[in-house]
């Protein structure tokens, strides 16, 4: 369960205080559904991703998890262009304190669920951005988080993985959920089941992404 | 204000044991990251430094100065320019170790802070190795490598790697706000490559240079290396480590002062 309490954030820039980007949110998230975030480009989604994901605090608000959350994934960072699949995979075990006679059985896992075969051996600039998304998820899966914060990676990913990605988010027996950021409606529907509207600094919540997504289309 | 509680670890592990297992990683990483290259980093690791000495040996021979008596001055060199070169390399990685490892900062467990202590030690970590290498070389060439005063030598190299890192911690937030900051820093270091006494020795400078000269931290940890490697040299006047430690440890605490207090907008951007 993650709740979120009058939650206001705005960013403290070079020329003092930036616009309220989000104000007074309250919100309470489920932890047994996956959850679509939709909104225009810079309506806040990856604001409020990362103030979940404990990037950044709060302005004023608060936020209190209960379940254990991912890192947000997205493309911008986290692996290093000079070094390999592999020793990235490890770099990221490590901080999270995998201890070292586990390690190789996580990097198996890693391996085999990304199927990056040979390519996990090789510099991550090699890499398309699908295989970095791959790569990337599935670091993340190799732990047992109950959330997992996906900023748009699923959208590169190809069809196999997608499926492979659903299978693991989706069902009644699932341990594993989603806070997903998209633009494809078909994802979304795909896999979400609720739906938050981000839209001028507020957010809405809606039980059914369908909702969401009709008022979300409505404002387009 | 502002209260996150998020368990976020699986088995809940203590703020230390956290901070230790990222420090650890990084170090790791770091090290995969500059020296996995095949064989031209670890060349690089012993050209550098030996293309320093190489340099002043031979402006030393050419110009034939007479050097202080019963001092060797490839030791002389030798010492002062891998603790210059470490202390040089130590300040500008610190000082770019948040930009460098951006990235990883999307990653809670990470914060900009270890950046530029793991930078830092990984730094003075390659120098040490560097230098081990050249004393036993020099050490074979029938010449002097080991210090008279071995554990003040260590001191104070270690005072000047302390010093080095408050000053990356400082600069690595100054240079987020100033980004002209890293070439000021450029242009300093290399004013205090010759003024630190490295390479010169400060006793022989004529006052009122000398006080002035006196002034930088780093200048004290230079003389008392070579009076510690040297019993015949004789240091400039009030040479102290105390003022070097002083020194190091009111730039440390500034630097993580503004380190915690600027934190949110290093991640931020």
């Amino acid at each position: 369960m993650i709740t979120i309490e009058n939650l206001s954030k705005r960013y403290e820039t070079d020329r003092g205080y930036s616009n309220w980007i989000l104000r007074d949110i309250n919100l309470q998230i489920p932890s047994n559904v996956n959850v679509g975030l939709i909104g225009k480009n810079g309506a806040g989604k990856s604001t409020l991703i990362r103030l979940i994901g404990g990037l950044d605090t709060p302005s004023t608000g608060k936020i209190s998890i209960t379940s254990k959350v991912s890192w947000p994934m997205n493309f911008q960072g986290g692996m290093k262009g000079n070094l390999t699949g592999k020793q990235n995979a490890k770099f990221i075990f490590r901080i999270h304190g995998v201890p070292e006679h586990q390690l190789s059985e996580k990097l198996d896992f890693a391996r085999e669920y990304s199927e990056l075969g040979k390519a996990f051996d090789d510099k991550i600039n090699t890499y398309s951005s699908g295989m970095k998304s791959r790569l990337n998820f599935s670091l993340s899966l190799a732990f047992d988080f109950n959330v997992y914060l996906a900023d748009e990676i699923l959208s590169v990913g190809d069809a196999a993985f997608r499926k492979k990605i659903t299978n693991t988010f989706i069902g009644e027996k699932r341990t594993k959920n989603l806070i997903l950021v998209s633009h494809n409606e078909a994802t979304l529907l795909q896999m979400c089941e609720a739906g938050i509207y981000v839209k001028d600094g507020n957010a809405i919540w809606f039980d059914n992404i369908r909702d969401a997504l009709k008022a979300y289309g409505g404002a387009r | 204000m502002t209260t996150i509680t998020n368990p976020i670890d699986p088995s809940k592990r203590s703020a230390l044991k956290v901070t230790w297992s990222v420090w650890r990683a990084l170090f790791l990483r770091e090290s995969s990251a500059n020296l996995s290259e095949g064989r031209i980093p670890w060349f690089w690791i012993i050209f550098e430094p030996l293309s320093h000495v190489l340099v002043w040996l031979m402006i030393h021979a050419y110009l034939n100065i007479r050097f202080v008596p019963g001092v060797d001055v490839v030791t002389f060199f030798v010492s002062g320019l891998l603790g210059m070169i470490m202390f040089r390399e130590v300040v500008i990685n610190g000082m770019n170790a948040v930009t460098a490892y951006a990235g990883l900062l999307s990653y809670r467990q990470i914060k900009p802070v270890d950046c530029v202590i793991i930078r830092a030690f990984f730094r003075g970590f390659v120098i040490m190795m560097a230098g081990t290498i050249f004393l036993v070389v020099i050490g074979s060439m029938g010449r002097q490598a080991l210090p008279n005063a071995p554990l003040i030598v260590f001191l104070a190299y270690c005072l000047i790697w302390a010093f080095g890192l408050g000053l990356g911690l400082i600069f690595s937030v100054g240079a987020r706000f100033i980004p002209k900051l890293q070439n000021i820093v450029t242009v300093v270091l290399r004013i205090m490559y010759f003024t630190s006494g490295a390479i010169i020795p400060i006793t022989y400078i004529p006052n009122p240079a000398r006080d002035y000269m006196m002034m930088n931290p780093v200048a004290h940890g230079f003389e008392t290396i070579h009076a510690g490697f040297f019993s015949a040299y004789p240091p400039a006047q009030g040479t102290s480590l105390l003022y070097l430690a002083a020194g190091a440890i009111i730039v440390i605490f500034v630097g993580l002062f503004l380190q915690y207090h600027m934190a949110h907008r290093l991640i931020s951007k």
